[in-house]
């Protein structure tokens, strides 16, 4: 039979510790864990219960209490039953009352958790005043850490301020020690954006990433949870951005995705279908590398496609289909068998019907395709096709892309013309009409042409990069790389145009970096990795190498790359974002020394 | 009658509980310390202690010290002709530690209780438990250091409340535990530690200074063992001076050429800056897990030879904002704190009415595997059962399910230690059960581990659906049998070993040939004339002439190099 706690210490249900301990020190000395084991460890797990229970009734005990009692708490002293209270309500923890500054430094944790609130809601005065200079110089700088992210202050101020928090003296003190890490988890946390620059320098200075389990469950994991997901946003931009554009290998597979089914029509639902195969490998490469990028799919679409993978996996399902595949090829075969045969030219008319999709396809496959092939026959693929669907916009717009990629000018404006005519807004058919007027030879046309290209951008700016992927730009037509295809269909080329030069002053950042920080001026080499983004800066760097070591090269060396501009590199006529990039410093002594 | 022993990482030491008081046990030289060395001569004699410390620097390649840190590994030391594993050093000190014992007590001494560092994993317990069972003597019980420490300071105060923390820099391992005292309970609140971390890192940090300063002259030689073993005796000498002085002089001789240099307590201090941030670590961690605020301790309790680095008290003063306490011996407190194990364990009438419960410093718990919401599958994660610092004796119960469909068993394996992976702990054991066919997760599987107060861990394993139940006991003997432990016994007892009444001529001339090594010119030929006279002496083998030669030998090197230190 189970026993309760307070049945194996043999004492009633009580709130008092001194009590409970007296009692299980009692019973220890006949259960002696050398002899009892058993009982030894019945007897500790009733103490721990108890004790926690005890816990759990004095702090129940006391926030049941009317509330005036807490607010009288400070000036009760001289009241009759006061004393009794506290004194019951300070002993289920047994924290004296500190000679030390404690109370004065959790000062910024209670601030902490009223953010976001302006810096002018924590006055001097408030706080009590701090019996120690070390603590009052720690608490300060913890204050302006706080206000420097809220601030969004540089980079510069950014480091600068938390150097100061962690490299001061008070941090010795381990419960200094303690009450700044968890104050600084909270704040990391609520600072999100603006302290993503922190999360690096914090971790390596707790130790967060160590692999003790049972300190990163009290708080360090979430501050490495946070790095991993602003990390893995990051990822998943570009990811999307690189899906964004027509090549990408998974490109369809994410049109597919990301827009709602019903949106859609009929038809495109049905002509889906076939990429099943594609849509999968696109889920499980999403699934497994880029799970963020479920927020940026259709939810319904994607659960969709799962319903499909799942009735064609089944290989019962797959029988079914194959039986219905049979029936309707042997009616095919009856129907083309048994019809008249009527036609007036004397061929069958399946032949058109079954070819037009090909055709079609082989149209607008030329256009796509890079220049290189020879896009004499796809005029003719897109005339072909057009016989068989006149009406089809699409079809024009693609011939006139195919012209245009034959040099005739004048063949593609007329296109893009009859396009125009009936849906006068088509920013495809308005930049084609555009590139091929600014071909003519009259500056009127000319200007014409700038105009249609600028009206086309406004309608979709992103026009100018497909364009630009059929080998068609304004100016220069963009021919590819030979670099080898980073993708097995289509290659992607890294940019059009590399980046421009990055000139960094470094004289006065190094003067700068001498008064933030005391970095002792040596020659040396350093070697960093940032990401060149697409704004011209450089961002998230961090430091490979550096010789000399730990003088302090390599922060200044981070900050002088962090006030580098350059122009980004452009592909598609578009900047590009995130392009990872190793930078090499090296500093020279000079004779005149730093002021 | 049960001693307690301390087998440190420099140096041993050994004490006994009885008429009511600690007395310390002095080994054949008349010191309570014994230095952890073991030397073979060229004649096959194996010296222990002292004599063999002070060949370290002139025979390097025959000497070895600080084999704790090897404790638990296949780490084998070759001395002449014999080569050694960490147990039969461990055993050989032991042995000498047993004779001083026996010596002393005037009655053979057969029972032990043994220290180790709280921070010690079970494999190294269980190879210094067989270090003891090799040389001959039952361990009744391995004790942690600051556990010791702690029995040794709060005996004194059994009847008060208090908290304290014992902070335990020895030569190898470091070592923070918190104690509660209250109405005869002695109780463990938490230990942690770091297991390498001593004195020995500290004079790597002065030999480090002494090399790059020389590198130049050294630059063909700066690798060799035996200009190592010399750098590293003068960094010992020097990091002790520094304990009192402001600054000393380190010198060297190395192929007849005088080095010399000046050390400051203010490089000392610069240089070991990432040792001493390391010290904080396992203070943080015990404070996390003891839930014990800093300001209610009452005393911090300095434990270790490396605790009187004037750079770790006042690493430790800033830490926790007050002067550590003074009135303890910090090289003797753990062997006194193992001889009052030893009573209470035999269960002496003085010491009736005190308890002492210890914990469990690392976790213990299983292999396990996670199934993540994309799908994937996260293998190799550890799943504590028993955390760390429970109170032992304890056992806790865990219960799993099944990750596969329709998988036909289950392994448990068991590891200890702190990582979110196994990969990264220690292997324990394993045993596999069979679970019903069904569907991944419907199968539960209860697991319980005991850990008992020897350091024994059963695993019981049950089957909820079957009621299988399958036992396994991770002993302290596993893997070596009694017979196995037999012939290594045979093996040492063997080994010729230096008669114990002539230990203190020897380690006389041992450190005269040192002397002569370190020394230039003339005085190196006076050293040389003391040899040969002290030899001369011997020969005669008259046992009061030897012994006042050899205190005139131990005055004259006293001058020359200034008195030894343990």
């Amino acid at each position: 039979m189970q026993q309760s706690c307070w049945q194996v210490l043999g004492i009633e249900p009580t709130g008092d510790e001194a009590l409970i301990r007296a009692r299980y020190a009692a019973k220890l000395k006949q259960t002696n864990p050398e002899d009892n084991p058993d009982g030894f460890k019945v007897l500790r797990s009733a103490y721990e219960t108890a004790l926690q229970e005890a816990r759990w009734r004095a702090a129940y005990a006391s926030d049941s209490d009317d509330d005036d009692a807490r607010y009288d708490d400070e000036d009760s002293e001289d009241r009759p039953d006061g004393t009794a209270r506290i004194e019951a309500r300070v002993a289920p923890v047994p924290f004296a009352p500190l000679p030390e500054p404690a109370p004065a430094h959790s000062a910024p944790l209670a601030h902490a958790s009223l953010e976001p609130e302006p810096f002018d809601g924590i006055p001097a005065a408030e706080a009590p005043a701090p019996p120690d200079e070390l603590i009052a110089a720690h608490r300060a700088a913890c204050l302006a850490l706080q206000s420097a992210l809220a601030a969004h202050a540089n980079t510069w101020a950014l480091m600068a301020a938390f150097d100061l928090v962690i490299k001061s003296p008070a941090m010795q003190r381990i419960e200094v020690y303690t009450d700044t890490e968890s104050w600084l988890i909270e704040l990391l946390h609520q600072e999100r954006p603006a302290s993503a620059l922190l999360l690096d320098p914090a971790i390596t200075f707790f130790g967060w990433n160590d692999s003790d389990f049972l300190h990163a469950r009290d708080g360090g994991a979430s501050i490495i949870d946070l790095r991993t997901s602003i990390a893995l946003e990051q990822d998943t931009a570009s990811f999307l951005a690189r899906l964004r554009d027509r090549r990408h290998e998974f490109h369809a597979a994410y049109q597919e995705t990301a827009t709602r089914r019903h949106e859609r029509g009929l038809f495109t639902r049905l002509a889906s279908l076939p990429r099943l195969r594609l849509v999968r490998r696109f889920l499980d490469y999403v699934d497994q590398k880029m799970p963020y990028a479920h927020h940026w799919l259709d939810a319904d679409a994607v659960a969709w496609w799962h319903a499909r993978r799942r009735r064609f996996a089944a290989p019962a399902m797959l029988g079914r289909w194959a039986v219905w595949g049979a029936f309707i090829a042997l009616c095919i075969a009856l129907y083309a068998a048994l019809a008249p045969r009527t036609a007036p030219d004397g061929t069958s008319k399946m032949q058109p019907v079954l070819l037009q999709g090909f055709v079609r396809q082989l149209c607008i496959d030329a256009a796509i395709a890079p220049p290189p092939r020879e896009a004499a026959n796809a005029a003719s693929h897109c005339q072909t096709a057009l016989r068989n669907t006149p009406q089809s916009l699409l079809l024009k717009s693609y011939y006139g892309v195919n012209l245009a990629r034959q040099k005739d000018y004048a063949g593609a404006m007329a296109r893009f013309d009859e396009v125009l005519a009936i849906s006068p807004l088509d920013p495809f058919a308005l930049y084609g009409r555009g590139l091929m007027r600014l071909r003519a030879l009259s500056s009127v046309e000319q200007s014409l042409g700038a105009q249609d290209l600028g009206d086309a951008l406004a309608l979709d700016p992103t026009i100018g990069a497909l364009f630009a992927s059929f080998g068609l730009a304004p100016g220069a037509v963009y021919t590819p790389s030979a670099a080898p295809p980073a993708f097995p269909f289509r290659p992607i080329p890294a940019h059009d145009q590399p980046r421009g030069p990055a000139n960094p002053v470094g004289q006065s950042v190094f003067d700068e970096a001498y008064a933030y920080f005391n970095v002792t001026p040596a020659a040396g080499n350093v070697l960093l990795e940032c990401l060149a983004r697409s704004s011209g800066v450089f961002e998230q760097c961090r430091i490979v190498s550096e010789s000399p070591a730990r003088l302090g090269l390599g922060e200044v060396a981070i900050r002088i790359a962090a006030n580098a501009r350059f122009t980004p590199a452009l592909l598609n006529g578009a900047p590009i974002d995130n392009v990872p990039e190793s930078l090499r410093l090296s500093f020279i002594l000079s004779d005149t020394p730093p002021k | 009658m049960i001693v307690g022993i301390d087998l440190g990482t420099t140096n041993c030491a050994c004490a006994i509980y009885r008429n009511g008081a600690v007395e310390m046990i002095p080994n054949s030289l008349g010191h309570v310390l014994t230095p952890s060395a073991v030397s073979v001569d060229e004649k096959d004699n194996v010296l222990t202690g002292l004599a063999a410390r002070e060949r370290q620097s002139t025979h390097a390649d025959r000497t070895v010290t600080a084999f704790k840190r090897y404790m638990g590994s296949e780490h084998v030391t070759k001395l002449g002709k014999h080569s050694f594993g960490p147990e039969e050093l461990s055993a050989l000190m032991l042995r000498s530690l047993k004779a001083d014992a026996e010596a002393y007590l005037g009655e053979p001494v057969s029972e032990a209780i043994i220290t180790v560092p709280a921070y010690f994993n079970n494999k190294q317990r269980k190879a210094t438990k067989r270090a003891g069972a090799i040389a001959g003597l039952t361990v009744e019980r391995l004790i942690n250091e600051p556990t010791a420490a702690a029995l040794a300071y709060g005996i004194h105060q059994r009847d008060q409340q208090s908290r304290f923390l014992v902070f335990d820099l020895g030569g190898g391992t470091f070592d923070v535990s918190i104690i509660e005292i209250f109405d005869g309970v002695i109780e463990v609140r938490a230990s942690a530690g770091d297991n390498r971390l001593g004195g020995e890192d500290f004079n790597e940090v002065i030999i480090e200074r002494v090399r790059r300063k020389f590198a130049a002259e050294l630059k063909n030689d700066l690798t060799a063992n035996e200009l190592y073993q010399r750098l590293r005796e003068a960094a010992e000498r020097a990091r002790r001076a520094l304990s009192e002085a402001q600054s000393t002089r380190f010198s060297f001789v190395w192929k007849d050429q005088a080095f010399e240099t000046e050390i400051t307590a203010d490089e000392f201090e610069q240089d070991s800056e990432r040792l001493v941030a390391r010290l904080r670590e396992p203070v943080l961690r015990s404070m996390r897990d003891s839930n014990v605020p800093v300001a209610s301790l009452d005393e911090i309790i300095l434990v270790g030879g490396a605790t009187r680095m004037k750079l770790v008290r006042k690493a430790v003063t800033l830490m926790f904002q007050r002067f550590p306490a003074a009135n303890i011996n910090p090289d003797e407190a753990v062997a006194r704190g193992a001889a009052i194990q030893g009573a209470l364990k035999a269960r002496n009438a003085d010491l009736a009415e005190v308890v002492l419960t210890d914990v469990c410093p690392y976790s213990l718990g299983v292999e396990s595997g996670e199934r993540q919401a994309s799908g994937q599958t996260l293998l190799g994660l550890f799943t504590p059962i028993l955390e760390r610092n429970n109170v032992i004796p304890a056992s806790r119960e865990h219960v799993f399910s099944t990750m596969d469909d329709y998988q036909t068993h289950v392994k448990m394996r068991i590891y200890q230690g702190e990582s979110r992976w196994v990969k990264d702990n220690i292997f324990l054991g394993e045993l596999s059960v069979p679970v019903p066919r069904a569907r991944a997760g419907l199968a539960s599987i209860k697991c319980r581990l005991s850990y008992d107060i020897n350091g024994l861990l059963e695993v019981d394993v049950e089957v909820a659906e079957t009621g299988v139940q399958k036992n396994l006991i991770i002993a302290d003997r596993e893997g070596v049998s009694d017979q196995d432990m037999e012939v290594r016994r045979k093996a040492l007892a063997k080994l010729k070993v230096h008669p114990r009444e002539t230990e203190s001529n020897k380690a006389a001339l041992a450190r005269a040939g040192r002397c002569y090594e370190n020394c230039t010119g003339d005085q190196r030929e006076f050293v040389a004339r003391l040899i040969g006279q002290f030899e001369a002496v011997l020969a005669k083998q008259d046992p009061r002439e030897c012994e006042s030669a050899r205190a005139e030998l131990t005055a004259v090197l006293d001058q020359i190099e200034g008195q030894v230190f343990l």
